[in-house]
Parts: C-alpha cells; sequence; structure tokens
C-alpha cells in the first residue's frame, strides 16, 4: 500500500540557508494489515518522514525519491490533490495529546469534523458516528464526554481522542508519531494494546515512530533503524532486537532501561545535518569503528535483513562464538570472525 | 461557569468605584470655582457665597462626593452649572448620537480588520500581506481627525455624497441618521482598523503554527476550513483584548471627531463644558465614558470567558 523508494528530504538548514539533507535514500513499504517501526534518536529524521508522506513537511523542505500509495507517487500530485489522502487514506497521531487537539472545540466537534468531511455524514447520524468512534478508541463515558474540551480529559484520554481524529476518515494507513511518549507507562500499554487492536480489527497498515525500542517491540512486526537521516538496519523486529548486528541498533539495545542490570548509554551524540560526513554517521561513537568506516555505508542485505556496516558479518560471528567483548576489547573482530566461522 | 462571571463583575465594580474616585479627586484638585465662574470677577463675595452653598460647594469634600454617586446611582446626575438644566437631560440627547457612532465605529473597524488581518496571515509574505500592512502602516501614521478633514473634503464637498454639520436625529427612521454618522464612524474606525489588522495578523500567524492546526490539516480540512475555523477561534483571545483597549480610545477620539464634523455628541458636550467651567458636566460625561470603558473591558471578559473553556472553571 505505502511504498517510500530513495526518499531524501533537504531543508534550508545550511549557511545562507543552503538546502541540507536530513533523510537520505530511505526506502521501506508497509502494507495493509502490517505494522512498522521506525526507530531512532530525536533528530534522526523520523518525524520529517512521517510528515513528508502526509505532505505536511515545513516550508523550504524538499522531497526527492517516490512516496507511491496504492502505486501513485505523491511527490508527483499537486497539493489539493494531496490533501485528499490526509485523513481518508492516511491518518495521523501526533506525539503530545496536550497541544495537538483544539482546546476551544470539543472533542465531539473535533472527531466528527472529520467523519462530515470524508465520510458526509451529519447531524443524528454523524453524532452517532462519533460515539461509536469513541466507544472503540474506549473512551469511558462517551455519551458526556462528547462534549468535553481536551483540557478536561487526561493525557491517555486525550491521546485515545487523537486516535479517534486520525481515524475519523476512515483511513487505510495509521502513521503514529511516539504516540505514548507522553505518557505514564501504565497508560503507555494501554494506547499500544489499543493501537495494536485497532490495527488488526480495521485491517490498517500502521507506521510507528519511536525513539524507544520497547514501545516498538511491543506491536510491530518490521522495524526500520534510522540513524542520522539513514536507514541503518531493517528487519524483523524480533530478530533484529535479539541480535541486532548494526553497532547503533546494538547500543540502542544495550541503552534500554531493564531491571538488574547497570543501563549502557551510548557515548556521543547524534551528529546534526550541518556536522554529517561523508562516512558511516556512527563511526564517531562507534566502539568497532576502523578503516573503512571513512566510506558511505549502504544497506546491503544478509539473512533476512538489510544492515548497513561493513562489519556487521565479524559482528555477528563475534556474537555466535560468545566472545564479543573481548574482541571488542582487542579491537578485532575479523580475527574471531576466522575463529568462530561464519556458516 | 457563575464563579468566574461574579469574579469579573466584582472586579468591574471595584475598578467603577476607584475611577469615580480618582476622577472625583482630580476635579477637586484642579483650579477653578464654579461659582466664581458664573458670577464673573466682579461678584460680591456674599453672593459668591450663596451660591457656592446653592451648589452645595460649601459642604466637606467626601459629603459631596457621595452625594455626587450617590445621586448618579439613582438617576440624578445634578444640574448643570451653566445650562441650568438636569445633567441627564443633556447626556441622554447626546448619547443618542455617541453612542450609535461609536458602535458603526466598531463595527466598520472589525469588519475591516479581520478579513484583512486573515487575508495577510493567510498569504504571508506575498503581495495582499505587503498591501495590507501598508495599508496597517498607513492608519496607524494617520491620526483620525485628519482623517475626518479629507473625508469632508472629498465626500461632502467634491462629491456631495454625506451630508455633514448636520445630523437628523431617529426620528425620520435609520437611514438619514446613518448616514449622518457615517463619515465621522469611518474616520474614527480607520486607525482603529489598521491596529486591529496587524494583531490579527500577527495572532493568526502565531496560532498557524501550533500543533493543532497541524492535527487539522492532517485530518485532510481545506485551508480555508482550517483558518477561519480553527486558527482564526484562537487568534480572537488577543484581538478581542486589543478591541476592548480600543474602545476608550475610540472614545477620546469622538471628542475631536465629533467637533470636527460639528455633530451634538457627547464629546462634543465635554469639549464645551470643559470651556465653561461646568464641572459638574464634565464629572458626569467623564464617570459616564468611564463607565462605558469599564463595561466594554467586562464584556470582553465575558467573551473570554466564552470563548476558552480552559478559563471556566475559575481562578
Amino acid at each position: 500500500m505505502l511504498e517510500i523508494d530513495r526518499l531524501t528530504l533537504t531543508l534550508p538548514l545550511g549557511r545562507t540557508g543552503a538546502p541540507l539533507p536530513v533523510l537520505e535514500n530511505v526506502s521501506l513499504a508497509v502494507n495493509r494489515g502490517e505494522r512498522l517501526g521506525i526507530v531512532g534518536e530525536s533528530g534522526s529524521g523520523k518525524t520529517l518522514l512521517a510528515l513528508a508522506i502526509l505532505g505536511l513537511l515545513p516550508e523550504g523542505a524538499r522531497a526527492e525519491g517516490a512516496i507511491r500509495f496504492d502505486g501513485v507517487d505523491l511527490l508527483r500530485r499537486s497539493a489539493e490533490a494531496r490533501r485528499a489522502y490526509r485523513g481518508r487514506r492516511i491518518g495521523m497521531v501526533f506525539q503530545e495529546p496536550m497541544t495537538a487537539l483544539h482546546p476551544m472545540l470539543t472533542i465531539g466537534d473535533q472527531i466528527g469534523e472529520g467523519i462530515a468531511l470524508h465520510q458526509g455524514l451529519r447531524g443524528a447520524a454523524l453524532r452517532r458516528a462519533v460515539l461509536e468512534l469513541l466507544a472503540q478508541v474506549r473512551l469511558p463515558d462517551p455519551d458526556r464526554q462528547i462534549n468535553a474540551y481536551p483540557h478536561a480529559l487526561s493525557g491517555g484520554q486525550r491521546q485515545r481522542v487523537g486516535l479517534a481524529v486520525a481515524l475519523s476518515g476512515n483511513p487505510n494507513l495509521l502513521i503514529a508519531d511516539e504516540p505514548t511518549t507522553a505518557l505514564d507507562a501504565t497508560v503507555q500499554r494501554e494506547i499500544l494494546a489499543l493501537l495494536r487492536d485497532l490495527t488488526e480489527a480495521r485491517g490498517l497498515g500502521l507506521l510507528l515512530v519511536s525513539h524507544d525500542l520497547g514501545v516498538v517491540a511491543h506491536i510491530t512486526q518490521r522495524l526500520l533503524v534510522l540513524y542520522a537521516g539513514q536507514a541503518v538496519e531493517t528487519g524483523p523486529t524480533l530478530a533484529l532486537l535479539e541480535q541486532p548486528l548494526h553497532p547503533y541498533l546494538r547500543g540502542l539495545r544495550a541503552a534500554v532501561p531493564r531491571l538488574g542490570r547497570a543501563l549502557t548509554p551510548i557515548p556521543g551524540t547524534l551528529p546534526t545535518p550541518q556536522e554529517r560526513g561523508p562516512g558511516c554517521r556512527f563511526s564517531s561513537r562507534c566502539a568497532w569503528s576502523i578503516g573503512p568506516c571513512a566510506e558511505a555505508q549502504a544497506l546491503r542485505p544478509l539473512k533476512a535483513r538489510t544492515v548497513a556496516c561493513w562489519q556487521a558479518e565479524s559482528l555477528q560471528a563475534c556474537q555466535q562464538a560468545g566472545n564479543l567483548q573481548a574482541c571488542q576489547q582487542a579491537g578485532n573482530l575479523q580475527a574471531c570472525q576466522q575463529a568462530g566461522g561464519l556458516e | 461557569m457563575l464563579r468566574p462571571i461574579l469574579q469579573r463583575l466584582g472586579s468591574a465594580a471595584v475598578t467603577l468605584f476607584l475611577g469615580s474616585a480618582l476622577l472625583f479627586l482630580v476635579l477637586e484638585v484642579l483650579p477653578g470655582d464654579p461659582a466664581a465662574v458664573m458670577l464673573g470677577l466682579e461678584a460680591r463675595p456674599d453672593t459668591l457665597a450663596a451660591v457656592r452653598a446653592e451648589l452645595g460647594l460649601d459642604q466637606p469634600a467626601l459629603l459631596r462626593y457621595l452625594a455626587w454617586v450617590g445621586g448618579m446611582i439613582q438617576g440624578d446626575f445634578g444640574l448643570s452649572y451653566t445650562y441650568r438644566v438636569p445633567v441627564a437631560d443633556l447626556i441622554a440627547e447626546r448619547l443618542s448620537l455617541t453612542v450609535p457612532l461609536a458602535l458603526l465605529a466598531i463595527l466598520i473597524s472589525t469588519a475591516l480588520a479581520l478579513p484583512l488581518g486573515t487575508l495577510a496571515a493567510a498569504k504571508h509574505g506575498k503581495a495582499a500581506d505587503a498591501g495590507v500592512m501598508l495599508f496597517a502602516q498607513l492608519g496607524v501614521a494617520v491620526p483620525n481627525f485628519w482623517i475626518g478633514l479629507l473625508l469632508i473634503l472629498l465626500f461632502s464637498l467634491t462629491w456631495p455624497l454625506f451630508p455633514v454639520g448636520s445630523f437628523p436625529g431617529w426620528g425620520d427612521g435609520l437611514l438619514p441618521g446613518l448616514r449622518a454618522l457615517f463619515l465621522p464612524a469611518v474616520a474614527l474606525a480607520l486607525p482603529q482598523a489598521a491596529i486591529l489588522a496587524r494583531v490579527t495578523r500577527a495572532a493568526v500567524l502565531e496560532v498557524m503554527g501550533e500543533d493543532y492546526i497541524r492535527t487539522a490539516r492532517a485530518k485532510g480540512l481545506s485551508n480555508r476550513r482550517i483558518l477561519i475555523r480553527h486558527a482564526l477561534r484562537a487568534a480572537l483571545l488577543p484581538v478581542i483584548t486589543i478591541l476592548g483597549l480600543q474602545f476608550s480610545f475610540l472614545v477620546a477620539g469622538a471628542i475631536l471627531v465629533e467637533n470636527i464634523f460639528a455633530l451634538p455628541g457627547l464629546g462634543r458636550l465635554l469639549y464645551q463644558a470643559m470651556n465653561q467651567r461646568d464641572v459638574i458636566v464634565v464629572k458626569d460625561v467623564a464617570m459616564l465614558l468611564a463607565a462605558f470603558v469599564i463595561l466594554v473591558n467586562l464584556l470582553v471578559d465575558l467573551a473570554y470567558l466564552w470563548l476558552d473553556p480552559r478559563l471556566r472553571r475559575g481562578a
């Protein structure tokens, strides 16, 4: 259904507004009923990717490549034609439930507006449809809450309303940008469960954008890891999380807080678009960085996934040999690969 | 919902009290004895004393203040020193001109400013935006009495479309009266519309950057609907605030404009009363104008409550 082909996005961030790439050659695909997670730190370009699909990029942004929805390249369509996709084909849930809803309109109005526009309902039928949707997102007491303003709702309830707004046009694809980041841990779980149930029940495709591996692990089937505007690893969610091959994903994995284990943060910070060079962008923070890291790393297939690291095989071998730590200290992965062997 | 309304009513009452006390004090300190002005320089001391007693000027200040406020509350505004008629009658006659004039001016000003400001924000950085901003710049720079003179010159003398210097009253229906008030209302409205258009433009531009506008876009709504239903609604709060503030300038402007157009309104009454040291008329009219401004600000506060549900819970 959604197919992104080598999408490159530039923003006028350079000196005197020169365009700098914030996303480079990113490709992905989401089919109906499929849930894809996009993971990366703040600044990796994941939110811009979501906005590019909707055609809501900030002024001055330029997109190259292709964003195909059911075969139609959205980047080649007029602004008005793209609007027809928003809400009706592609719905979006935003990160901040506090600010993403209009403070002066009732939630019934905000949901009903989408239903009226896309499904042409009016009056009592519209009200029934809004109540139905509120029940589907499991908002308690919809008969009363339909007339409530957002400030009267809790964060979790507002995100349910945000989800109802995203579904009001009955779309085929749902994009959720950090939908649970602003919420308490228990509420997070409920919202994630709701997302999974709703996409399953409606057969929707889901593009879940998050910086949190725990969140994507919960409900996505496939994963795309973004680092500094480039995809560094893609594949089935479980396989990637159990055996990350790209050093960045390994670092992310180690940085997930878990009981009874010290948290290992990734040293350094994400390079900004102004700081990005031609080579592997993670190399300055990578424990295995040597030699060819100064050259650009393209995604290449490895087993069921794709990775953009020339040492991925060695890493995998060391991992299988069980002496990754020792190899890292010796700075010698090739030795490991020869000793352990790659099947 | 009731509590915040009562809070605002209470604060309006306090402002009204403070305003009346301040006004009374200022006129008390100002030089010029009304009795002396009425009788002239040659007046005999005992006549002077008699007149002062008749006007109640020999009473202590606090008593006179209480008598004044008490009288106003009961609708007794006292007697004009110069005309020897009840001030209430003088004011009532003038109100039938000034209130419609002010309302018409506000109507013209908002009817110009809201669409122009919103248009400028929607066409941010384009020719329409530049045009509106140029109009706004001119409107702010040019004083209303000058606009008034220009309007008289153009639309009463060169092309005699509107009458000038006469007000037919409301006896012959709405139209002749409105026609007489149109040019002065435009003169009053233009500078206000200029400021209001700028405020509207800035407010709409700011709101357009909000997250909930992005949500509205993601819903697939048209730009027009987003602008009017989502952005303008939120932008109305600052716009109404400025509108309330502008009302006091409108009152001040009416004094000038009524004089230029020779309209027998409240502003002209105040102006003449000041020249004649008719302190009681000055005091009453000024108090009435202050009460208008306070009332309008109360209405602005109530409009806030109506527009923004977040404020309805009370402070």
